[in-house]
């Protein structure tokens, strides 16, 4: 992927009023997003000083929940997100289980430290909000759940 | 096969005796035999041990490595350790202390030994085993626990093969795997091993704890076997090749792909490529 073609990407982004635009082909995946924009591992391009500063970042901020009833269980690192300790085992957890405080619900790898995220609220999971062995960025919501 | 037991009061009498080490480590216990030294000193992490604490276990039943794949865990040959801390430092910077892990058990065994090992990115423990490439003396695996925002323990988990013939290993591990006393000829003294390892892991992780980062970060590429190789690189997504160049200031791998792209690495792991020759 070149720079006219992440200049198009921000251009289609902006211009539908997107939240983010995720491109994959066989040896690259550019994930940008509005706001909050999130350059994964293609952070080595160069990027020319009129785009978005903001797309080079690896923070953002937490994600606005608008129904502030429900509670976001976040990344406390960028790394790979995991629903089970190992490919061949069940997922901790499932779209509407309820959850304990304290009930391992994922693992976020980096650089093979595995860091199992837990839950801090009793409550039903009413959204997994990353896929498997997706990269996840430092802050980004996991987890909706509805607080018991 | 040879065996002789680990003295845990010589490692404690060690670690009381060094200025450093001690602020590293105030806890040593060695079990005859454990499911997973990780497990075990998570487990006491989870339940509100203070950290400081070195477990040693001279047989590991359940021993895991990265995805919970079995780790080779013989009885009183190796060297199977965890080191439960408490780091005063965000989570986010917890992913650093894995190659600075390597750095210190790297600088251990080449003291001890004078043999030549450094790490495959992040914290593999390799020895240069020249036309045949690497062979793999340990490995580094890293847990922790997140609830909230609360201050988490992190266990850094080391499995070290030191005094086990070649014949020894399964044979699907006899090609890539080796031992100290392979490479050295000698039997090696477990216990005089893991005071080298804590001295100098101590000067590591108390590096990272007083904000100095960087100078650790420096070992690490000092260290590294991977800089400057060709490198396959195996994502849960995807599987793709370049050089490996530097190691960011985070510790990251930075793979350059071409002419205009560099590639930043937190995940995946890594193979080491033969160059082409002509």
């Amino acid at each position: 992927m070149n720079l006219e073609e992440i200049k198009k990407l921000i251009a289609l982004l902006n211009e539908n009023d997107l939240t983010e635009i995720e491109v994959e082909d066989s040896d690259q995946r550019i994930l940008l997003r509005r706001e909050v924009a999130v350059a994964l591992e293609p952070r080595g391009i160069p990027v020319p000083a009129q785009a978005p500063s903001s797309s080079e970042s690896t923070e953002k901020t937490p994600n606005q929940e608008p129904d502030s009833n429900l509670h976001q269980v976040t990344s406390p690192i960028v790394g790979t997100f995991y629903r089970s300790s190992s490919p061949d085992v069940s997922p901790y957890i499932e779209l509407g289980d309820l959850v304990k405080k304290g009930q391992t619900l994922c693992i976020v790898e980096a650089m093979k430290l595995m860091n199992e995220i837990e839950s801090d609220v009793d409550g039903r999971v009413v959204k997994i909000n990353v896929d498997e062995g997706t990269a996840v960025a430092f802050g980004e919501a996991l987890f909706t759940i509805e607080p018991a | 096969m040879t065996s002789s037991t680990m003295d845990a009061g010589k490692i404690r009498d060690f670690c009381r005796g060094n200025i450093r080490l001690r602020e590293l480590v105030q806890e040593v216990l060695l079990f005859d035999q454990v499911n997973s030294t990780n497990r075990v000193a998570l487990k006491m992490g989870a339940d509100g041990h203070p950290g400081g604490l070195v477990l040693l276990a001279e047989k590991q039943t359940g021993g895991k490595g990265r995805q919970n794949r079995p780790w080779f865990s013989p009885s009183g040959q190796n060297i199977h350790l965890s080191l439960l801390l408490r780091p005063c430092l965000p989570m986010r910077d917890y992913p650093i202390f894995s190659p600075a892990a390597a750095v210190g058990v790297v600088k251990g065994i080449a003291k001890m030994t004078g043999l030549t090992v450094g790490i495959k990115w992040p914290n593999d423990v390799m020895i240069d085993a020249g036309k045949l490439g690497t062979r793999k003396l340990g490995g580094i695996l890293l847990e922790s626990k997140t609830t909230g925002d609360q201050a988490v323990p992190l266990v850094i988990g080391i499995g070290l093969n030191v005094n086990l013939d070649r014949e020894d290993f399964p044979s699907e591990l006899q090609s890539s795997a080796t031992s100290l006393k392979i490479e050295t000829g000698k039997i090696i003294d477990r216990s005089a091993l893991v005071c080298m390892l804590l001295e100098e892991i101590a000067e590591q992780v108390l590096a990272l704890q007083e904000g100095n980062s960087q100078a650790v970060l420096q070992e690490v590429r000092a260290n590294c076997f991977t800089l400057g190789k060709p490198v396959r690189v195996t994502t849960a997504r995807q599987v793709f090749e370049g050089r490996a160049e530097t190691i960011d200031e985070e510790g990251a791998l930075m793979i350059r792909m071409g002419d205009q792209l560099v590639r930043r690495i937190v995940i995946g792991e890594i193979t080491h490529l033969r160059e082409c020759s002509n």
